[in-house]
């Protein structure tokens, strides 16, 4: 079976956002999610090449959801409770269920917290194993001002993208940035 | 045993029912329920009460941690005894927030190498307790706050425990416990790993229950899974911990993880696909997996979480694979509390039990069953002559779905 092979990386900041045209649902998102989000599009050329249902999706969530639970939790004292939409938000791995239904992708989900040593390693074994025969891979580092400074590491908003599937091998520039030094 | 299957060599458990396996045992042989209402719970701020809480130390700065600590340090001892080389002593579970050890790290696993043994957290809101202290300006330890993101609690338990092997956490809703699983088999199939010890946890939180609250999907009255008259969940806590081992180093006979699948609804965020496709898919994707027809299913433990609409989804995906002979299925969130990132590690600790006992569980707190359920609905626990397959159910948030299928020793 030949190795999967990997496209090049598609990245993006919270520059980006205002300028993404990706219908009235994207604005209700939290960061992280809009961010993989649009870091995906442009591999949507491939979605049509794979069976959906065989297409996974593999999220790296740096730090969590951690800027989103304390977005939701700034609003428990308001009247009538913090938001629902936003306690949706509050799961590390919100984004996956936001790509799936984008791009109608049932294939398996999984949802890594930390470093992204994970994500390609991950994303090739669900397709070397016969579980998936594409892969989306996100990598997203969402770290509010507010954050950064109660977890003592540097703020940041990107995702980098990239889709794995059956092919040969190639060497992948995946530009993943280092992750926020540990305390 | 098959070359490539997982066996299952120790399990350790913290929950609304007891500390220590056998706890848990005792309330599947006699369908007790660990819901009760909760203090720290009441008020309008909260749509109830009603919740699944473990006994902790009042007040604990990082209960996750005690929580995970306590399932991992049984699930070891357990290991240790089937091997023979630890007597476990029944007052080192008396004391969840003991986070030290009499033994060394490198004493815990006998003869496998501690680079060989990796860990798999999974959790949804481990850090929370933190955020919520910070964010109202109370005390909060050094661990704690470190433990703000997850990724560090899994290192420091693996620290703690011994693992030098692979470290991961994963978060995939209420499915992450099943995801972990099927991540510390894989680990040991692909060489990684010779064990790994898969722990789930999530505690009790204001965060979560006022985010439910916010939902409106809590039950007033504690939840009721597969009952006509379910109108919402009931969140609890635990931390769970299942030792996968190599199928060749397993003391014989061995309970078996045979096969796995995962999917997704591609529907809605919070709210599952109203005919199960998805979770029909995951099903049969783990059927496929494990070699094995629908029919030698023996017994679905579901997800059932009490929600109106994730029972009928749940029982709708049973349809579609099982047709008109589905297997007895019950639920188990009426006992324990749907506890979240621990629900897959936990509930699959309960279906090793059950193959242990040969013994189909219950559905605590099941007074009706609805018209739309299957009608191997279990109410009350039985035992059986033949139990060989149970298939594990999960789903959560963003769609997810997953299928887990255990085989008792052949």
């Amino acid at each position: 079976m030949p190795n999967p092979s990997v496209t090049n990386t598609n990245t993006v900041t919270s520059a980006d956002i205002a300028a993404a045209r990706l219908g009235p649902r994207f604005g209700r998102m939290d960061l992280a999610s809009q961010l993989a989000l649009l870091a995906v599009e442009p591999f949507v050329e491939y979605f049509d090449s794979v069976p959906r249902e065989r297409i996974a999706i593999c999220l790296v969530a740096r730090a969590g959801s951690l800027s989103t639970d304390a977005e939701y939790w700034k609003g428990r004292d308001a009247a009538g409770g913090p938001s629902p939409t936003l306690f949706t938000y509050t799961l590390p791995s919100a984004a996956i269920g936001e790509i799936a239904i984008r791009h109608r992708l049932t294939g398996p989900g999984l949802c890594f917290v930390g470093g992204s040593d994970e994500l390609l390693a991950e994303a090739s074994d669900l397709i070397k194993r016969g579980e998936a025969d594409g892969c989306v891979c996100v990598f997203a580092n969402v770290i509010s001002p507010a954050l950064a400074e109660m977890i003592s590491a540097a703020a940041a908003a990107t995702a980098h993208a990239f889709f794995v599937r059956r092919g040969e091998p190639t060497a992948p520039n995946l530009g993943i940035a280092e992750p926020a030094p540990r305390s | 045993m098959r070359e490539r299957d997982v066996a299952i060599a120790g399990c350790g458990v913290i929950s609304a029912v007891g500390h220590g396996v056998e706890a848990l045992r005792a309330a599947l042989k006699n369908n007790t329920s660990g819901l009760r209402p909760d203090e720290r719970f009441a008020g309008p701020r909260f749509q109830t009460n009603i919740v699944g809480a473990a006994t902790l130390e009042a007040n604990h700065h990082n209960p996750a941690h005690a929580l995970a600590s306590f399932a991992l340090r049984e699930a070891i001892s357990d290991f240790r005894r089937r091997r023979g080389d630890e007597t476990l002593n029944p007052t080192q579970l008396e004391t969840p927030h003991v986070v030290s050890y009499n033994v060394k790290p490198d004493s815990h696993f006998a003869n496998l190498p501690a680079e060989r043994i990796g860990l798999v957290l999974s959790t949804t809101k481990a850090n929370i307790e933190a955020l919520e202290r910070l964010s109202d300006d109370r005390p909060c330890s050094d661990s704690a706050r470190r433990h703000l993101q997850p990724d560090r609690l899994a290192a420091d338990l693996a620290a703690e425990f011994g693992a030098r092997g692979p470290v991961q956490t994963i978060s995939v809703a209420c499915v992450s416990g099943l995801i972990a699983l099927m991540q510390g088999a894989k680990l040991i199939q692909r060489g990684a790993a010779a064990a790994v010890l898969v722990v789930g946890v999530d505690h009790l939180s204001a965060f979560v229950v006022a985010g439910f609250t916010a939902l409106k999907a809590l039950d007033p009255t504690g939840c009721r899974p597969f009952d006509r008259d379910r109108c919402g969940l009931s969140p609890g806590e635990a931390g769970a911990a299942i030792m996968l081992v190599r199928g060749d180093l397993a003391q014989r006979p061995a309970i078996a993880i045979r096969g796995w699948g995962a999917s997704n609804d591609a529907n809605h965020m919070t709210g599952p696909s109203r005919d199960g496709a998805g979770l029909a898919q995951a099903i049969r994707a783990a059927l496929n997996a494990a070699q094995l027809r629908a029919d030698q299913i023996d017994y679905v433990n579901a997800h059932g979480t009490g929600t109106p609409y994730n029972d009928a989804m749940e029982s709708a995906a049973l349809r579609t694979v099982f047709g008109g002979t589905c297997p007895p299925v019950s639920g188990l969130k009426g006992m324990l509390g749907h506890t979240l990132g621990a629900a897959g590690v936990i509930e699959t600790l309960a279906c090793v039990l059950a193959l242990q006992e040969r013994l189909l569980p219950g559905t605590p707190r099941l007074s009706h069953a609805a018209d739309d359920t299957p009608l191997s609905l279990v109410q009350t626990p039985r035992a059986v002559t033949k139990l060989n397959h149970i298939l594990k159910l999960n789903t959560g948030f963003g769609g997810m779905n997953g299928a887990l299928i255990l085989g008792s020793p052949s």
